[in-house]
């Protein structure tokens, strides 16, 4: 059973405008996921969905192989969850934030909260409308993680930290989290972070899953091709093969994105357009996602 | 577009006008034609505090404040205005200006409702003057006290609040309320207070820096007497040293139920709202007993719900990821809400018992017999039945036309008119009270006296009706219509919050039922508008709106063939299943949230 499964997702806001367009997602038990897109892609809809905060307007949501909707409660106990826009209340303190989680989560780590704190150089008396946007997001954090949570939803975790905060945030929680087997789905526009925690990718592009793949899978068969101008290599015809996933028109070339290692791209192209001098190339996390969500498709 | 009239345009204040104008307008229309205030208003004489104009110049002053304070008073420039390159003084202009703006229409719109009427002979409108005078005091005064407010940290983007500020403020606020309190209606204490708000306008105008700063200035550092640390910490978080996190002692349940409470009720608007559902309750209470107008609180309690439970909804958010069950955060919700009217009903049960006068639901005097509006009869064709005695006497009760022009009249058929006996005074009263409370007045209570009701002893030692009776109880037949009367306003109340949730649930036509909750909202203002201003043109009564709806709840009741008993227990069962409905409902909307990131949404 899959710790998150969401099978044909659709959500929209606006008659006519789909958010998500028949979505899926799945989530093995100690599985660190990291969700792509650009902004607008529906990566914190589909977050919000998979806590039971929206509901989908069609399709099925399993979290732990229950319904959020229908058992609220119970899944959110099993969850930490980080929004983009966390608002914590206020007028809290530190401690009155941390005592609030301790009540609600049966299985609050106080000791890990309070080594937290500490790490963090949080103040317990501070009050939330007292702290830095960083360390807001502190707290959200360590309440996310203190209850040792078996699937940990971050929704552009890192957002609003510093790069030397982010980084101790993501090897203290996220690493310490997934190595004791919980499940990790986070969006990020970092893709080097990404990289570096996910074990696979999922990337969210027209409200659809346009790419969900292993890490190794993306560097071993995923290619870019830098495509000359020529009549025969229009964007056009490299979108009609299948293979192709994204074109991006630039003044040098027309690039290409395949799901095919870089040899099979090239003679690909070569055998259906006849461009002979086309140059396929592996490609980092961070280009092939410029050439997809900056370009057609 | 110029700068300037942006800048206006994006100022909360501006972006609040139109709730201003609709609750000015909606406490105005209340004021006017509440019976008494109404007739407060209707006498009006030069006499000032407290029982001339004192409580309307207050009125002003406090709702012209409210919309002022939440409107971020304590704001001087948003964050997006101080990034763009336009100097801070026009921003401050333009901010204060907002602030003056609110204020000032708040008391126009108030002044108007309460003072404007329609001369009939001249076909003209027509202004209290006092009224106007009033109003003309209260805008001088909030003016000054906008510019009280921000004199500390004039080279702040906000004023930061704390303790010294607060005292600061309350004592500024004392004073100046004490000076223009003083002979309100006089001109010239107004112009003093209006040349004292402009000329301090102009010196905070100058003080302000060409830019603002968003910390403390190297000049505050200084620490005036009532100047504060800032709301945000610059310094670096000190350590935890043997700060403990949790308190261990605490239980967990409990904490968690203490910050839900705080959280949800937070905002000082709540609690002014609790406020108001507590007096409406209360009022309405009284009313009901007194079988008069008890429509306009309850319309008040229906309609400030909505806010509040907009506002518990907005507080709820950061709590919706956590594991805490939403019928808890709907409990949390509308316990208080319930528990406001709660407490106003059982204050007006204690006004009741320990008021020295009974509470009886019919006016009893010399001159006329007054019964609940619920046994006000309706005639089609304006012709109102004539009243005889057994001894022969009678009487025409007057027909009161709905609508001017119209045949279909109102009359009481307990009327009695200035040339009636003393008999037939009281032969009406029998009738009226053997109508309300279902009792046979003894023969015996004939002889009475009529300059004071019957009393107790003549009525114990008949062991009949007495008026003082009914004393902190209604009689079988309002027994009944309260019943009804409390499952029609259920029925009502989860209609419009029913309306109200559903623009937040997951359905695309979600923005459907958002305008579906302020277009009757609209609606109802709307409704209210015009009933007051065919009252001031003369063409009808509001007090016969409150009547038609007494007549038809009580005839929908005796309509009803189940006992009392049975109906009060529907009354429960409705409004328990309200409470259901409405929890199952709440549990599948989404909270209101922003749909992106938007770093200009938190400039105020």
């Amino acid at each position: 059973m899959s710790v998150l499964a969401l099978h044909d997702i659709h959500r929209s806001f606006e008659p006519g405008i789909p958010v998500l367009d028949g979505v899926e997602l799945r989530a093995e038990a100690g599985e660190v996921v990291g969700l792509l897109g650009r902004n607008g892609a529906g990566k914190t809809t589909l977050l919000h969905i998979a806590m039971g905060m929206l509901h989908q307007q069609q399709g099925t949501v399993e979290v732990f192989g229950l319904d959020p909707h229908r058992e609220p409660v119970e899944v959110k106990k099993r969850i930490g969850f980080v929004s983009e826009n966390q608002i914590l209340p206020a007028f809290l303190k530190v401690r009155d934030v941390v005592e609030l989680h301790r009540s609600v989560f049966p299985s609050w780590d106080n000791d890990m909260a309070a080594r937290l704190v500490s790490r963090f150089g949080l103040r317990p008396g501070a009050r939330i409308k007292t702290l830095s946007k960083g360390q807001a997001r502190q707290v959200a954090l360590l309440c996310a993680v203190c209850h040792r949570p078996e699937l940990l939803l971050l929704d552009e975790p890192a957002g609003g930290l510093d790069a030397l905060a982010r980084r101790e945030f993501l090897e203290t929680s996220i690493q310490a989290l997934s190595d004791s087997g919980t499940t990790i789905v986070f969006s990020s526009h970092y893709l080097s972070d990404v990289e570096r925690l996910a074990g696979r990718a999922v990337m969210l592009h027209d409200s659809k899953v346009l790419i969900d793949n292993s890490l190794d899978e993306l560097h071993e068969s995923f290619s870019i091709a830098l495509v000359p101008h020529r009549p025969q290599g229009t964007s056009e015809a490299l979108l009609a093969m299948p293979e192709c996933l994204g074109v991006r028109v630039r003044t040098d070339a027309v690039h290409a994105v395949f799901s095919l290692d870089p040899d099979d791209a090239c003679a690909l192209i070569t055998n259906n357009l006849g461009v002979t001098d086309a140059l396929c190339r592996t490609a980092g996390l961070e280009e092939m996602f410029i050439e997809i969500a900056g370009g057609e498709r | 577009m110029n700068p300037t009239l942006c800048l206006f345009r994006q100022d909360p204040a501006h972006m609040g006008l139109v709730r201003a104008v609709l609750t000015c307008l909606a406490v105005g229309i209340v004021m006017r034609i509440a019976p008494d205030l109404g007739e407060d208003v209707r006498s009006l004489s030069g006499n000032d505090l407290p029982e001339g104009f004192g409580p309307f110049y207050l009125l002003f002053t406090a709702m012209a404040a409210v919309f002022v304070l939440s409107s971020n008073a304590w704001t001087r420039s948003s964050r997006l205005a101080l990034g763009l390159p336009l100097p801070a003084r026009r921003v401050w202009a333009v901010r204060t200006g907002s602030l003056v703006a609110v204020a000032l229409l708040s008391i126009a719109v108030l002044a108007s409702v309460m003072g404007l009427g329609f001369d009939l002979e001249s076909r003209r409108l027509t202004m209290n003057v006092v009224v106007a005078l009033t109003a003309a005091r209260a805008s001088a005064t909030v003016m000054l006290l906008i510019c009280l407010f921000q004199l500390p940290h004039s080279g702040r983007d906000r004023i930061p609040i704390g303790p010294p500020y607060v005292v600061y403020i309350i004592g500024a606020s004392l004073l100046t309320l004490v000076f223009s309190s003083a002979q309100i209606t006089s001109m010239a204490g107004t112009l003093v207070l209006l040349v004292v708000a402009i000329s301090l306008g102009v010196y905070l105008y100058h003080r302000v820096p060409p830019t603002f700063s968003i910390g403390p200035t190297i000049e505050e550092s200084e620490t005036p007497v009532w100047s504060m640390p800032d709301e945000r910490d610059f310094e670096l978080p000190e350590p935890v040293g043997d700060q403990s996190l949790v308190d261990s002692e605490e239980d967990p349940t409990f904490a968690l139920h203490w910050i839900l409470f705080r959280a949800l009720k937070s905002n000082i608007l709540s609690w002014l709202l609790l406020g108001v559902l507590l007096a409406s309750a209360w009022v309405a209470t009284l009313e009901f007993f007194k079988g008069t107008n008890a429509f306009l609180p309850l319309f008040f309690l229906t309609i400030y719900q909505f806010p509040l439970l907009q506002a518990a909804l907005e507080s709820m958010t950061p709590f919706d990821p956590l594991p805490i069950s939403r019928r808890m955060l709907w409990a949390h919700s509308v316990v208080p809400i319930i528990g406001s009217v709660v407490i106003g009903i059982g204050f007006a049960l204690l006004t009741i018992v320990v008021n020295p006068r009974p509470y009886t639901q019919i006016t009893y005097s010399e001159c006329c017999v007054k019964a609940p509006w619920d046994y006000m009869e309706l005639s089609s064709d304006g012709r109102v039945p004539t009243i005889t005695a057994s001894w022969g006497e009678s009487y025409t009760p007057t027909a009161h036309p709905l609508w001017k022009g119209r045949t279909v009249a109102l009359y009481d058929p307990f009327e009695v008119g200035a040339e009636s006996s003393a008999r037939f005074v009281e032969y009406q009263m029998h009738r009226a009270i053997e109508a309300v409370y279902g009792i046979q007045v003894p023969a015996a209570l004939s002889s009475t006296n009529l300059e004071s009701p019957p009393n107790i002893a003549d009525g114990a030692d008949q062991g009949a009706f007495t008026l003082e009776e009914p004393r902190g109880r209604m009689s079988a037949d309002r027994n009944r219509t309260a019943a009804v009367a409390l499952m029609l306003l259920a029925l009502l109340t989860t209609v419009l919050i029913l309306v109200s949730l559903l623009q937040f649930s997951s359905s695309v036509h979600r923005k459907a039922y958002k305008w579906a909750s302020i277009g009757l909202t609209v609606l109802v203002v709307a409704l209210a508008v015009a009933v007051s201003i065919a009252r001031v043109l003369g063409f009808t009564e509001v007090w016969y709106l409150g009547a038609l709806i007494s007549m038809g709840i009580r005839s929908l009741a005796h309509s009803l063939p189940l006992p009392t008993s049975i109906l009060w227990f529907f009354c429960v069962t409705f409004w328990a299943g309200a409470y259901l409905l409405l929890e199952r409902v709440f549990c599948t909307i989404e909270f209101p949230r922003e749909k992106t990131m938007n770093r200009f949404a938190e400039v105020y």
